[in-house]
């Protein structure tokens, strides 16, 4: 697929002037990152999707405050990490989510847009790692998310949550540590090729 | 506490890369002598492997209508231009005002009339055009049978 | 740029999910084998012969083609009864090439955002059995939609590579409106870079608008005019993009709306009148003195089926006029669903 001029901070570029289409191609991108992110932190589906509508469109709005266009994934997920901190204190939403239902998730579908591919994994697995990333608490949850499935830098992940980044290097460690135990099956998998 | 012990107190800050220079070489010294340590660390690399290998999971798909119609219901100045409070409502009116006047209506509110026998009729047929503008369409759809939309392209063209 | 990279790959991920499958909890997996067959037939080289047929105005038409595909680009040479002519997708136009005129048409490939979510909210896929196609091994898989209704495509897919090696498509009446058969295949085949580019010294033309996307209302500041949306859509269909349009004898600028339910494909052309449209009076007065090209070519076919639905073999079409407006409407639907569709924009 040829996306010509397509790139990144191109796009963000022109959805800060004001380009509706490129915020569009835009939200195509990220939506699947921000969802995923939110949803690992707030318990119902509705309000997650309502939280990721609200990131967006926020986003679309204080674009033209965002002087850095390489700094959008991380501003976004600011936008969002705010959102759902917003939503927890007042009590609207609950941070603990109940593995099964993270397992059970019947609005996981998967994703938009065709790439290049890539090693794949089996459904199983997949379904594994969700559920032990769902006992981890809501913090390590986060920047899991952040760093494994949308590969954003330490100093990303910190900015987003306005913590030091060796706080996020201490949250991704105990994570690695608790879900080296709950995946120790999955360990030896010589279906996983890596 | 043994240094495996101290050394594994450590090990998952290794793996994602915490430490500094000097509590890493630490940390190599020990792994070089000592097997258990080390496939300690094997697993906790393969763990963050799995970890680099989930998918995200997509919003549902009405969100993009959504968040769509949001946008367009919020014209904002582009960036550059810092406006007081009364100008940006000054400039929110006028853009309210170029939508009504474009008469760009996204959900119009009239009830459909049946179409109304016109006492004109146009001259051009716009149908092949459309047709052959659909079937460019449907080339990048999914599934699309490409040899198929591609025959059918020729044929709308009259060969 | 560290976060270049990560926006590029929320793309990248994005497509992994497709790949995985990612619904924790969701048997069905069969999804996951059309997904992976579609990104196959992007990258996979091949070489192999096919046979085809298509449903069209006039009926069915069958031809063979020499296709090869490599790196994310497809050329189709066609044979159909003495008439030879070829398709060439670069992986940003459509060409077609004319070898007896040594001349190329370029024709945009519109940018469809691909909503494979969509697709799946709208349709379930499941394994029917298994066949031989090209003397390889295939699982047979049908689509059909979830809210009840006919079978909508069949696909074989080779087990080795997923590649699909037979497609068929219905529409919703249940009619096979194309089918595509290989008769032949060879995986891996080296295949020459050039085939795929117009060889020089060729005349070339362009045709169709830019192929680019736009919403709404950058699309009715793009072409001038205004541009409505219908109050009325098929369940599951979502509006894709607008895309300006060009094309016909007299190049009219027209406005494009672009829906789909992840699958199929609706169109919606819309245009104001043009001034001369006015003119005429009915039942085929032809002033005299006027070209037939000036009043826009044939006069006998334009006496259409406005308001009525005709069949176009896989789509059907709606031509529908109102005091400020012709709009066309294409789509795999039923005549009452394109007729809603027509008047809800008045």
């Amino acid at each position: 697929m040829n996306r010509e001029s397509r790139t990144p901070s191109d796009l963000v570029a022109r959805a800060r002037a004001g380009d509706v289409v490129a915020f569009d191609a835009l939200y195509l991108s990220c939506q699947a990152g921000i969802y995923s992110f939110i949803r690992s932190q707030v318990r119902e589906e509705e309000l997650a999707a309502d939280l990721t509508q609200q990131t967006f469109v926020r986003a679309w709005e204080s674009l033209p405050r965002l002087k850095e266009a390489g700094a959008f994934l991380g501003w976004l997920h600011r936008i969002a990490a705010n959102l759902v901190r917003d939503e927890v204190k007042s009590g609207r939403a609950r941070l603990e989510v109940i593995a099964s239902e993270m397992a059970d998730d019947p609005l996981a579908t998967p994703s938009t847009q065709p790439g290049p591919e890539e090693a794949a994994i089996s459904a199983g697995l997949q379904e594994a790692v969700w559920a032990a990333i769902a006992e981890l608490s809501a913090d390590q949850r986060g920047v899991v998310v952040m760093h494994h499935l949308e590969d954003m830098s330490v100093a990303e992940i910190a900015r987003a949550l306005g913590v030091r980044p060796g706080t996020v290097m201490s949250r991704l460690a105990r994570a690695r540590e608790a879900l080296r135990k709950r995946l120790s099956g999955y360990l030896e998998d010589s279906d996983v090729k890596l | 506490m043994s240094s495996c012990d101290r050394i594994r107190e450590q090990l998952s800050l290794y793996a994602v890369g915490g430490l500094s220079r000097r509590a890493r070489s630490g940390i190599e010294r020990h792994l070089r002598s000592c097997p258990a340590c080390a496939s300690e660390l094997t697993a906790l690399a393969r763990t963050g492997d799995l970890l680099g290998a989930i998918a995200p999971r997509s919003a549902p798909a009405a969100l993009l209508e959504s968040v769509r119609r949001e946008i367009l219901a919020r014209p904002r100045p582009p960036a550059g231009t810092r406006l007081r409070r009364t100008w940006r409502l000054a400039l929110a009116t006028t853009a309210l005002a170029v939508l009504v006047a474009g008469g760009i209506f996204l959900r119009p509110h009239q009830p459909s009339a049946p179409p109304v026998a016109t006492a004109f009729e146009p001259t051009d047929d716009d149908t092949p055009a459309a047709m052959e503008a659909h079937l460019a369409a449907q080339w990048s759809t999914p599934l699309a049978d490409e040899a198929a939309v591609g025959l059918r392209m020729i044929d709308e063209e009259g060969g | 740029m560290m976060a270049t990279r990560a926006l590029l790959r929320c793309g990248l991920l994005a497509a992994l999910a497709v790949l995985f499958g990612a619904s924790p909890g969701f048997a069905d997996t069969t999804w996951q084998d059309v997904w992976n067959s579609e990104s196959t037939s992007k990258r996979i080289s091949l070489q192999g012969r096919a046979k085809t047929v298509a449903l069209t105005e006039k009926g069915e038409e069958h031809a063979t083609a020499l296709i090869r595909a490599a790196g994310g680009k497809l050329r189709l040479d066609y044979e159909k009864e003495d008439h030879h002519w070829s398709l060439v997708d670069d992986g940003s136009r459509l060409i077609r090439l004319h070898p007896s005129k040594r001349s190329a048409t370029f024709m945009p490939r519109m940018e469809m955002a691909v909503d494979r979510a969509l697709a799946e909210r709208n349709y379930r896929a499941r394994p029917v059995g298994r066949a031989t196609i090209a003397g390889r091994q295939t699982r047979v898989i049908e689509i059909a939609p979830r809210r009840g209704g006919l079978v909508a495509w069949r696909l074989w897919l080779d087990r080795a590579t997923g590649f699909a090696l037979k497609r068929e498509r219905y529409n919703v009446d249940g009619k096979l409106i194309s089918g595509t058969e290989f008769t032949s295949v060879q995986f891996k085949a080296a295949i020459p870079p050039d085939i795929f580019a117009v060889p020089s010294g060729w005349e070339t033309s362009e045709k169709g608008g830019s192929g680019e996307r736009y919403s709404l209302i950058d699309l009715a500041r793009h072409l001038g005019f205004p541009v409505v949306a219908p109050s009325y859509l098929p369940p599951g269909y979502v509006l894709q993009g607008g895309y300006a349009e060009q094309r016909g004898e007299h190049k009219r600028l027209t406005a494009a709306l672009r829906y789909t339910d992840g699958l199929r494909v609706l169109s919606i052309y819309q245009r104001p009148h043009q001034e001369h449209e006015g003119d005429r009076g009915r039942g085929g007065d032809r002033p005299e003195g006027d070209s037939d090209k000036e009043r826009g070519g044939d006069a006998d076919r334009h006496h259409l089926d406005a308001g009525k639905v005709a069949d176009h073999g896989g789509e059907k079409v709606l031509r529908h006029f109102s005091k400020a407006r012709v709009v066309v409407v294409v789509g795999d639907l039923t005549a009452d669903q394109l007729t809603r569709i027509a008047a809800s924009l008045d």
